[in-house]
């Protein structure tokens, strides 16, 4: 086994096998030609391809419109039902720097002290909204909610008060904005990566974040691209979140850049530099100091162990702190590369050396980059399913909906009284409530007769036990204890100067001897409470036994309603098809428009009151003043068609009515008038 | 103690009584000569300190006479030094006396009334043995009989003062 690991680099076989460029790399024996050695003619091409590459890649309207349906139904959800919270977007596709994978990214900022029970609240409210694989991480650092989009399947997180993160997308963003090759150089670099599956921080390589800013930062510390640092000199913007932190930045560069830069100028800047100028020996890369800081200077030293250390057998083990330093932006003690394990840090090398070899050997961008297949936000059809079936099908199909929906909500009307009546037995035994349960509960018979018969002997007990409790007001062993005290006090020796007086005397016999008569009484009530806990136990046993059903119901309940929920939507689905088969206009029958809403009281009836000299409410007045005033009213005007044509004069004559709506938004023929 | 009957009980304060009546009288001639003693003292030292009182009042208004820095006014400073010396002491002196003078009349006083007490009290509990003691069971008797008891009483007293003074 030994004889197989390198001397040099201590590359086990497979190891040289698995890293062959790293490997070749550190013994010298790799040929790197620089620059000069690749084909101008090979760049344009490589422009060209990466140019139409990241065009196909990027989200199109469509993914586009779909995460923002389900970002602004989730803003509406959680902020209606968690007051004073607010939902923001953030990421990639925020900062449009997105490839039209990967997750949709929230951030919930509410003042909560516990981010966790908060979760716990989202987390219901998810529920209500039929999302999928919910999983609530709480311990995290952000505490964080993942799940999916049912219908589209994309998945989503929401952290909670993670307001750092949304200034970080807003810088990302304005880098981004600074030059269109800018955004295109970052969307290759994160094109390459992707494909070649060295961004994904829980498999111990970058995240795609870290490679955004490596991206930004390799651009900056190139000389001939020089994009301007946003930081540089910028206003303090001090937040006061779990720290204080600085969000200061220009949104755009303080004097004009025109970089002269194509779609492959980023990327073969950034390679080259990883090549032969391999930023982390003694600097930090950081885009807030134009690029790098050293080492030093950010005092963010290598820790130990390195990669090389762990060759060939200890991969598995934690790399040193600060193997590859990349710092955040906002947060200046947080270094990106914190995710990355050994073999992580060993791919991240191999690959960027393959990626320059593949370019001197003039591979194309297809080959630099193969692409794994994305996560797509399939189109949705609502009516996919029933596009190919009959009418008449669709009618049996609703009307075995229609059925089941019925047979659903009347289970879920017994379930609910059920329920009540458990609720009722439950407060009956604890004795919040005087009376028995009124409906019979089933399966738990039995149980409610039980407890019914054990209260009643129950509180016959209790009403005996506090008749003498008052009478007697003191307690068994406090009776025992003081006619031990009093019959010392009236036999002990007594000191010749402290004599007690003959009323004392008189007073310590009398309370000795009623002593004795309450004792027999407070053993009683002794004798009492002990029949009392006898009778609680397996009450107590009961109301567990009643608590368990009840919960059991609430499930069912629960999961009632969802199927009825979900019966609802189907029929509603279903009811949709026909109305676009049968192309009718007729109005649906929850229709809510203004037209059908009822308006108040009939003319007819306010006449009635006026007449009658009755006060009059603010919606007779409404329907007073919708029908011509008192005057009109009075002559009797009650029949529709002399309310139209009384409508229509006044509309010819004035119209000084108030109306509701923005200012320009009036009746039509008012705009004409 | 739930078999202690009434007229035992009686009984045993009765003789607990009779034996403090016995030995009171002996303890209290005893106090009484201290009390003499005691009154003897305090008058001599209330005499010793109100001379040295008079005393260096008249020290200090001759005092007071003099010119300030004068040999003579030296002098009689030091002098006035040791007169004031003599005069806390005999103060000193005066209160522990008369300290000790009334606490010999206290317990003068309390011996004189314990046993002043001890007869009333053995008079009455010798009535209560031959004329009975139903007046001492009187609360005994309410609590048997389904009444409240004494505690109870007293809570509904001070239930009933609480919701006057609210009222």
């Amino acid at each position: 086994m030994n004889r197989e690991i390198c001397p040099h680099t201590g590359f086990s076989a497979a190891q040289q096998k698995q890293w062959p460029l790293l490997h070749s790399h550190m013994l010298g024996t790799l040929e790197l030609g620089d620059i000069d050695a690749i084909a101008p003619d090979y760049l344009k091409g490589l422009s060209e391809e990466i140019k139409a590459s990241i065009s196909t890649s990027r989200m199109s309207n469509q993914e586009t419109k779909a995460r923002d349906r389900i970002y602004q139904h989730l803003k509406r959800n959680i902020e209606r039902k968690l007051n004073g919270s607010q939902l923001h977007a953030f990421g990639s596709t925020q900062s449009r720097t997105s490839l039209g994978v990967g997750d949709l990214d929230l951030c919930l900022v509410v003042d909560a002290p516990s981010p966790r029970k908060i979760l716990n609240k989202v987390r219901n409210i998810l529920n209500d909204l039929d999302m999928t694989e919910i999983e609530v991480i709480g311990r995290a650092k952000v505490p964080i909610i993942k799940f999916k989009d049912p219908e589209t399947g994309l998945p989503i997180d929401i952290s909670v008060n993670n307001e750092l993160a949304l200034y970080n997308t807003e810088l990302i963003r304005a880098y981004a904005d600074t030059h269109p090759m800018v955004r295109n150089g970052v969307l290759s670099i994160k094109y390459w990566a992707s494909s070649r599956a060295i961004n994904q921080a829980f498999m111990g390589t970058l995240s795609s974040y870290a490679w955004t800013l490596l991206a930004i930062g390799s651009m900056q510390a190139d000389p001939q691209i020089g994009l301007p640092n946003l930081q540089k000199n910028a206003e303090p913007n001090v937040l006061d979140l779990d720290d204080t932190y600085d969000v200061g930045f220009h949104s755009k560069p303080v004097s004009p850049w025109k970089p002269n830069m194509d779609h492959a100028t980023c990327f073969v800047s950034f390679i080259r530099r990883f090549v032969f100028d391999w930023p982390f020996e003694h600097d930090v890369v950081s885009i807030r100091n134009g690029g790098t800081v050293s080492r030093s200077e950010k005092g963010w030293a290598e820790g130990e162990p390195d990669a090389w250390t762990l060759l060939p057998d200890h991969l598995d083990r934690r790399l040193g702190e600060h193997s590859m330093p990349i710092e955040d932006p906002f947060s200046l003690n947080h270094d990106l590369s914190r995710v990355l394990r050994p073999s992580g840090y060993l791919t991240i090398r191999e690959e960027v050396l393959k990626a320059w070899v593949g370019m001197l050997n003039g591979a194309t961008w297809t080959e630099l980059s193969k692409k794994e297949k994305s996560a797509e936000i399939q189109p949705f059809d609502l009516f996919a399913d029933l596009r190919d079936l009959s009418m008449d099908k669709v009618n049996a199909l609703h009307q075995e909906t229609v059925d089941q929906l019925n047979r659903s909500e009347e289970d879920g009307k017994k379930l609910s009284s059920q329920r009540r009546s458990i609720g009722q037995a439950i407060q009956f035994a604890l004795g919040k409530r005087t009376t028995p349960p009124e409906g019979s509960i089933e399966d738990e018979e039995t149980v409610s007769t039980e407890i019914s018969e054990s209260k009643s002997q129950l509180d016959e007990l209790i009403k005996k036990r506090d008749e003498l409790v008052n009478n007697i007001v003191i307690s068994s062993p406090k009776v025992s204890e003081t006619l031990r005290q009093t019959f010392g006090r009236i036999t002990e020796q007594l000191d010749i100067m402290n004599i007690p007086q003959l009323e004392r005397e008189q007073e310590l016999v009398s309370l000795f001897f009623e002593l004795q008569e309450i004792h027999p009484i407070a053993k009683e009530v002794d004798r009492l409470n002990r029949e009392i806990h006898y009778i609680k136990k397996p009450l107590h046993g009961n109301i567990k036994h009643l608590n368990k059903a009840e919960k059991k119901i609430k499930r069912n309940i629960r999961s009632n309603r969802k199927a009825s929920k979900s019966l609802r939507r189907e029929k509603g689905r279903l009811e949709s098809w026909m109305r676009i088969k049968e192309g009718s206009k007729k109005p649906r029958r929850n229709d809510r428009s203004p037209k059908h809403q009822p308006r108040g009281p009939k003319p007819s009836e306010v006449k009635k009151k006026m007449n009658a000299g009755e006060a009059l409410s603010m919606d007779d007045l409404s329907t007073l003043l919708q029908h011509g005033g008192v005057l009109n009213m009075n002559a009797g005007k009650d029949d529709p068609r002399s309310q139209r044509k009384g409508k229509r004069n006044k509309n010819k004559s004035s119209n000084y009515q108030v109306r509701r709506g923005q200012r320009g938004q009036g009746k039509k023929e008012t705009k004409r008038e | 103690m739930l078999e202690v009957a009434p007229d035992v009980l009686i009984r045993a304060i009765l003789h607990r009584r009779e034996r403090l009546a016995e030995m009171i009288p002996k303890q209290l001639n005893a106090r009484k000569d201290e009390k003499e003693i005691a009154e003897g003292l305090a008058r001599d030292a209330k005499q010793r300190r109100d001379l040295q009182k008079s005393e260096l009042e008249t020290f200090s208004e001759q005092l007071k006479s003099l010119e300030e820095g004068t040999p003579e006014h030296q002098e009689l400073l030091v002098q006035r030094e040791q007169f004031i010396k003599k005069a806390e002491q005999s103060e000193h002196e005066y209160l522990e006396n008369e300290l000790f003078r009334r606490r010999s009349d206290s317990r003068t006083k309390r011996l004189t009334m314990a046993l002043n007490d001890c007869q009333r009290s053995i008079e009455y509990w010798q009535s209560v043995l031959e004329q009975g003691f139903d007046h001492l069971l009187v609360d005994a008797q309410r609590v048997k009989q389904g009444g409240a008891s004494s505690y109870a009483l007293s809570r509904q007293k001070k239930t009933n003062r609480g919701s006057h003074h609210e009222s």
